[in-house]
């Protein structure tokens, strides 16, 4: 696990493999949540009642996604933006961050949220192999189990 | 296949008004909890058998998101909606 001093705060680098052993309660999102008039995306702060704190979003798809966390309960922790997944594939160097870590008792499960009619079929690329849970709720398209990205 | 139905979003987002923790002097959970336990109401004929109608609406939308009463949020969340006791929808 390496890490880089930037701006008072330090980069942690390491294999998805060793995902577990980031102290990802400490992390802050890869990107802000500002908006402004005409920005095409809806991003802000979401309370959730599971938490006791606000969480960021960067559509109106995300927000609903956590309102209806908020809804099912038994919600332990919420991390938007978690972290940057860098990787390689045939056409060369890229990265994905998924929107949400949300950590559940016993497990922990990654989203990504969009709506169905701008998924497209590059973005397999950046999803984990597709084992264990896989639902397809409102723009959630896809979602697995953490332990299955090795977190 | 994606998506949720665009009235189950409307309904969360009613619940969600009513979702933090409430102080409730006048026991109006109480009364709503045992006029539910007594048979399924339709909410605008619950909050009418309470005490206080006015105030006990606000009760009536907080209970069902904190699951102490259930609401079938597959229709639209209006007067009309069907509260159950927990457990039995």
């Amino acid at each position: 696990m390496d890490g880089d001093v930037a701006d008072g705060r330090e980069d942690v680098i390491c294999p998805v493999q060793d995902l577990s052993g980031v102290p990802a309660l400490a992390s802050v999102p890869v990107r802000g949540f500002t908006w402004r008039a005409r920005q095409r995306h809806r991003a802000g702060l979401q309370y959730l009642l599971a938490t006791g704190r606000m969480h960021g979003f960067e559509s109106l798809a995300e927000r609903r996604l956590l309102l209806a966390l908020d809804f099912t309960g038994g919600v332990e922790e919420v991390l938007s933006q978690p972290f940057r997944l860098r990787f390689t594939t045939a056409d060369g160097a890229d990265d994905h961050t998924p929107d949400f870590l949300v950590l559940l008792p016993g497990t922990a499960v990654l989203m990504d949220v969009r709506p169905a009619h701008l998924v497209k079929e590059k973005d397999s690329v950046s999803s984990p192999p597709q084992r264990g849970r896989h639902l397809r709720p409102d723009g959630v398209t896809r979602w697995w189990r953490a332990g299955s990205a090795g977190c | 296949m994606a998506g949720w139905q665009r009235r189950v979003l409307t309904g969360l987002d009613a619940l969600s008004a009513r979702r933090r923790q409430m102080t409730d002097q006048l026991g109006l959970q109480s009364e709503l909890m045992e006029l539910v336990g007594e048979r399924p109401r339709r909410l605008g004929d619950l909050v009418e058998a309470t005490s206080l109608p006015a105030a006990a609406r606000a009760y009536a939308v907080h209970l069902p998101w904190h699951r102490r009463l259930a609401v079938d949020l597959a229709r639209p969340l209006g007067d009309d909606s069907w509260i159950y006791p927990v457990g039995r929808l």
